[in-house]
């Protein structure tokens, strides 16, 4: 598959022509760390001077960003879940409650996303789902009304600055590039505001400012990497939820802290763009997750864009070829 | 029964926190969270208003109905909570009616900290009236509960010295 890939095989920057780039970096988001502080969020903005993009309460638990965009780098999501946490044990059996909220609440969520923020953004929202998990995991102890103990999941989404990167691949200017890091990064002084990158993005993560044209996106603190320092974010993570790092070095401690985790009973934690075989080649930022990676809102199984392009180009050439063939022989067949 | 508390993204009243745009994004409006047995009995939908009374005033905020919140028994009876944030007042990027108005001028008697954890209230849907409706709202509570000027102004730290000494 690789070699079909236009841009990026195994290490991005040597094959972006790099002689002797320094090691790749990236993010290590330990989920499970996270206590939604948001001030992954607030540093990124004041580092990168991003503006605020709008006041709306959005009703989804505390998260009021909603979703990544133009001028939303960090995004914490906020999961109100109908399952216990590991051991936890609130005894909401015993209290005098009714059903969960969780699915009432969803719909009006995706009702209000769908008119002002979705709508505002120029995407599709509501991937964020607040009801319980569909595989109908362990959900004890359970009241009469099958409301059962809650776990608040919150979780920090970023750029995935991946191997494959197809907006990389689709920009036209140039203005997207790899860096000597292997991070994927937009140049706003060459974007033209062609808008391609940002459907090829897998993730939907790569947006447009809809004042200006240009899209915007995670640098990874491309100006602080360079004088040797780590990205705002990661710097202002109280828990070292994010951790930023050699992505080799990211990958060895992310598998550790996946075996401490069940080893503790934790069983649904799970990695997720770790793996350099999966359909972007692995991701510079991945995740420790403690449910499907539906439940926060990221594609299960994402997969480069612009995998199929040069197959695609080839049927092209192929039907041209064809074309040309067939109209050369209805005017030799006229000669007759 | 009415708690309040603070968000990680504001200060204290919000003084500091609602002029930054960072900080209002993250949390732009007031807001009261209940639990959904709450939400049903009292008519509340997500998002939408509540308006809650106190013998001090009535505010209004939007709601979040969240499983997070839940009814507690006390001895024989159902107690609902009402979780408010203080974060919020009339001036700033992000506006909306302050928790503080709900408040008693309650303090513990040991150190005489204010008490602003504990406090019964109504919640109704809806908006909050405006102008000398408002203040007529809070009367007519204060009628039916049979509130005046001198309810709850003893001094229970010298009633208890007395006592003891």
């Amino acid at each position: 598959m690789t070699d079909n890939l236009l841009e990026g095989r195994e290490d991005p920057a040597r094959d972006s022509g790099y002689p002797q780039p320094p090691p790749r970096m990236g993010f290590f988001t330990d989920t499970s760390v996270c206590i939604g502080c948001k001030a992954c969020e607030v540093a990124c903005k004041e580092w990168n001077l991003i503006p605020d993009d709008g006041l709306s309460l959005l009703g989804m638990s505390y998260d009021n960003t909603g979703m990544l965009g133009a001028d939303t780098w960090r995004h914490v999501a906020f999961i109100e879940q109908d399952r216990p946490l590991g051991r936890q044990n609130n005894a909401v059996a015993l209290m005098p409650v009714g059903p969960s909220s969780a699915a009432r609440n969803a719909q009006v969520v995706a009702a209000g996303l769908g008119d002002q923020h979705g709508a505002r953004l120029g995407s599709e929202t509501g991937a964020t789902r607040l009801g319980p998990s569909p595989d109908g995991g362990p959900a004890q102890p359970v009241t009469a009304d099958g409301r059962t103990e809650l776990r608040w999941l919150m979780a920090s989404d970023v750029c995935k600055h991946c191997t494959h990167a197809a907006c990389l691949d689709v920009c036209p200017t140039g203005s997207l590039f790899r860096t000597e890091f292997g991070t994927v990064v937009v140049q706003e002084d060459i974007c033209n505001g062609c808008g391609y990158c940002v459907p090829a993005c897998p993730y939907g993560v790569i947006d447009q400012r809809k004042d200006d044209g240009r899209v915007w996106k995670c640098t990874l603190c491309y100006d602080r990497l360079s004088v040797g320092q780590e990205p705002a974010c990661s710097k202002a993570c109280p828990t070292d939820s994010i951790q930023f790092g050699p992505v080799d070095e990211l990958r060895e401690r992310a598998a550790h802290r996946v075996e401490q985790l069940h080893d503790a009973g934790v069983v649904e934690a799970r990695l997720y763009g770790a793996d350099p075989d999966d359909g972007v080649g692995g991701t510079g930022a991945f995740f420790l997750l403690l449910d499907e990676p539906e439940v926060y809102g990221f594609p299960p199984d994402p997969v480069v864009t612009t995998r199929d392009l040069p197959a695609m180009w080839r049927h092209a050439v192929i039907a041209a070829v064809g074309v040309a063939a067939t109209a050369l022989a209805a005017f030799a067949g006229a000669r007759r | 029964m009415l708690t309040t508390y603070r968000l990680t993204e504001h200060h204290t009243a919000g003084g500091m926190s609602r002029w930054l745009p960072y900080l209002s994004e993250l949390q732009p409006e007031m807001f009261c969270e209940v639990s959904p047995e709450l939400a049903d009995t009292a008519g509340l939908d997500h998002l939408g208003w509540a308006t809650i009374v106190t013998a001090r005033a009535a505010i209004e905020a939007r709601v979040l109905v969240t499983d997070r919140m839940v009814p507690v028994r006390v001895h024989d009876r159902i107690v609902h909570q009402v979780g408010l944030p203080y974060h919020w007042g009339r001036n700033g990027i992000t506006t909306g009616d302050s928790a503080n108005d709900l408040t008693h001028m309650a303090l513990d008697p040991d150190v005489h900290i204010q008490e602003v954890k504990a406090l019964t209230c109504d919640i109704r849907p809806g908006r909050r009236p405006r102008g000398p409706d408002r203040r007529r709202l809070v009367e007519e509570y204060q009628r039916r509960a049979g509130i005046s000027a001198t309810t709850g102004t003893t001094h229970r730290t010298t009633e208890r010295l007395g006592k003891s000494g």
